[in-house]
């Protein structure tokens, strides 16, 4: 579990470039959620998941991990850092080894495992990110496609076993299929009982996978809440940078028309089904005016 | 990387940032002949002077300048130690072992600790005050009578702005790359000289690719709009002195004289 205690970080305090990145955040995120994080670019999300593996340190208040101070003076950074997977923006410019399989072992041997354990990590992991071992494990990373490099990258941090995965905008730049099939392995781990923590940009992937949404803006926690709760408020969105799914917005005009549609139609599946079954009862709406076609 | 003030600019439209930019660079070339040609305390004096006021106009607060000194803290003390311990001139006053401290050792450690000190602040009042661009733009004004001797006095600029621009970009890189892979666990703070040195591989292989990659999509963004190099380019801004820039050369002027004056007297 991650929580944050009015957590503040100011970049430079005491310089004239002194600027205050976040301002008294607290939230918690509990054990096995799907929880993601939004607001306009600056709004401060970057700096906030850099604290819950303690990349950087607080200016003001705390960040628990299963109830321990990580910045306390008897907190393990290495440990918490194994627990606590992060997967940077663009993480295909980390890599530097010779080799797809010594550049993904980096993190397994750093925790000091064994040979052995190191590579059936590596296979593991690229098979996770759907890669096979056998053809890409020898050659050199930087021969890959960006979007080989960015799987082989998130590999390199699934290959520590993190019990909580930290994601910032893992899917910017990535082609539709391959954007996919990273959230679908979000899900996959999800489903297994690991923590997921996305920054996106993307409402449509938000709406989709997440369970829990927080917003940021101007360094502060704007709203939080369900992703249903949330894309309720558009104008809210709005006012912040931001917006909601097509999806959200398509049932918003629909409802202003008269349409009745239930809230959670504010992704493809609850959509589709709401207006089939307004399809199938469409004599009764044509007597109405016939909005529904 | 935070609180690294040399080479910092801060923007602002005071007297002294609104000064043309070859004034500014001539002066602090004055300055510093200013401090390395003074046999006396005229020209530390001159030299206090000339900071206070740059930093009263241009409202940069004394503290901050200081804290620029704090870096060079090592090197500064490393100078005037040695000055102390290995004059041998002048009449002893102390003498401790095989070591002497000598009147004069003292006087030779004070000076250069001073002329450092000054050296540091000077010339990053010039940073602070004076963007990047507009620096290289007064070292190619400055070196354009060159070009008759076939200098490149505009590749050159070129290149100095080039290289500046990237400085923060490659800093935050850096810092980047450093916290993705410590993320992986990899620590650069402990072990040995030769360990650490290793541990930089994570860190130097991934930063070098990327600074490639950037020089290209420059080299191609640059192309793209059709840089040729200096002939015949024109500029956005011209560089024109105004009755400032008279009054800070002819202070500057004065206060060489002054110096060349104590030179002769004390002699």
């Amino acid at each position: 579990m991650i929580e944050t205690r009015e957590l503040s970080h100011t970049y430079q305090p005491g310089s004239p470039f002194e600027s205050a990145a976040i301002r008294s955040i607290s939230l918690t995120i509990p054990d096995g959620t799907f929880a993601a994080i939004i607001g306009a670019t600056g709004s401060g999300k970057t700096t906030l998941i850099q604290h819950f593996n303690g990349l950087i340190k607080p200016t003001s208040g705390q960040v628990l991990i299963d109830g321990n101070d990580i910045n306390g003076s008897h907190a393990d950074k290495r440990a918490v850092r194994c627990s606590v997977g992060m997967v940077f923006q663009y993480p295909e410019h980390q890599l530097f080894e010779e080799t797809v399989g010594k550049d993904i072992a980096f993190g397994p041997k750093n925790l000091g495992l064994s040979e052995a354990e190191c590579n059936s990590r590596v296979r593991e992991a690229l098979s996770r990110v759907g890669l096979e071992y056998e053809t890409f494990a020898a050659r050199s990373p930087f021969e890959l496609s960006g979007g080989q490099m960015r799987r082989v990258a998130v590999a390199g941090v699934l290959a520590m076993r993190p019990s909580t995965l930290i994601l910032d905008e893992p899917t910017a730049g990535m082609d539709p299929r391959g954007r996919r099939e990273l959230l679908d392995l979000l899900d996959a781990l999800h489903h297994q009982g690991a923590t997921i923590v996305l920054v996106s940009h993307s409402m449509e992937d938000v709406a989709n996978r997440a369970r829990h949404v927080f917003v940021l803006s101007k360094g502060a926690l704007a709203m939080e809440g369900a992703p249903g709760d949330i894309f309720a408020q558009a104008d809210s969105l709005r006012a912040l940078g931001l917006d909601v799914p097509d999806i959200a917005r398509l049932r918003d005009q629909l409802r202003s028309r008269g349409i009745d549609l239930p809230e959670d139609a504010y992704t493809h599946e609850p959509m589709r089904r709401a207006l089939a079954a307004l399809w199938n009862k469409r004599g009764r709406i044509g007597e109405n005016g016939g909005a529904a076609t | 990387m935070n609180g690294f003030v040399i080479g910092q600019y801060i923007p602002g439209v005071s007297a002294v940032h609104r000064l043309d930019p070859r004034t500014k660079l001539i002066l602090t070339i004055g300055y510093v002949t200013m401090i390395f040609s003074t046999r006396g305390v005229l020209g530390y004096a001159l030299a206090v002077g000339c900071v206070a006021l740059v930093c009263a106009l241009a409202g940069i607060s004394p503290r901050f300048l200081i804290r620029s000194l704090r870096s060079l803290t090592m090197l500064i003390a490393m100078t005037a130690v040695l000055n102390l311990f290995f004059t041998r001139t002048g009449s002893p006053l102390v003498s401790i072992w095989r070591f002497r401290i000598t009147d004069e050792g003292l006087r030779l450690a004070a000076y250069f600790a001073l002329r450092l000190i000054f050296l540091v602040t000077g010339t990053t009042l010039l940073t602070l005050t004076t963007s990047p661009i507009a620096l290289t733009d007064a070292l190619e004004s400055l070196m354009r009578p060159l070009e008759r001797i076939r200098f490149p006095a505009h590749e050159l600029a070129m290149m100095m702005s080039i290289a500046l621009r990237f400085i923060p970009t490659l800093t935050e890189e850096t810092d980047k790359i450093m916290k993705a892979q410590a993320s992986r666990g990899a620590d650069f703070e402990s072990g040995s000289l030769l360990k650490r040195a290793k541990a930089l591989t994570p860190l130097l292989a991934p930063l070098f690719i990327s600074a490639f990659r950037r020089a290209g999509d420059l080299a191609l963004a640059m192309e793209s709009r059709c840089y040729q190099g200096g002939e015949g380019r024109t500029r956005m801004r011209e560089l024109r002195y105004a009755r400032a820039d008279a009054i800070a050369f002819a202070s500057m002027i004065v206060m060489l004289a002054l110096i060349f004056l104590e030179r002769i007297l004390i002699r």
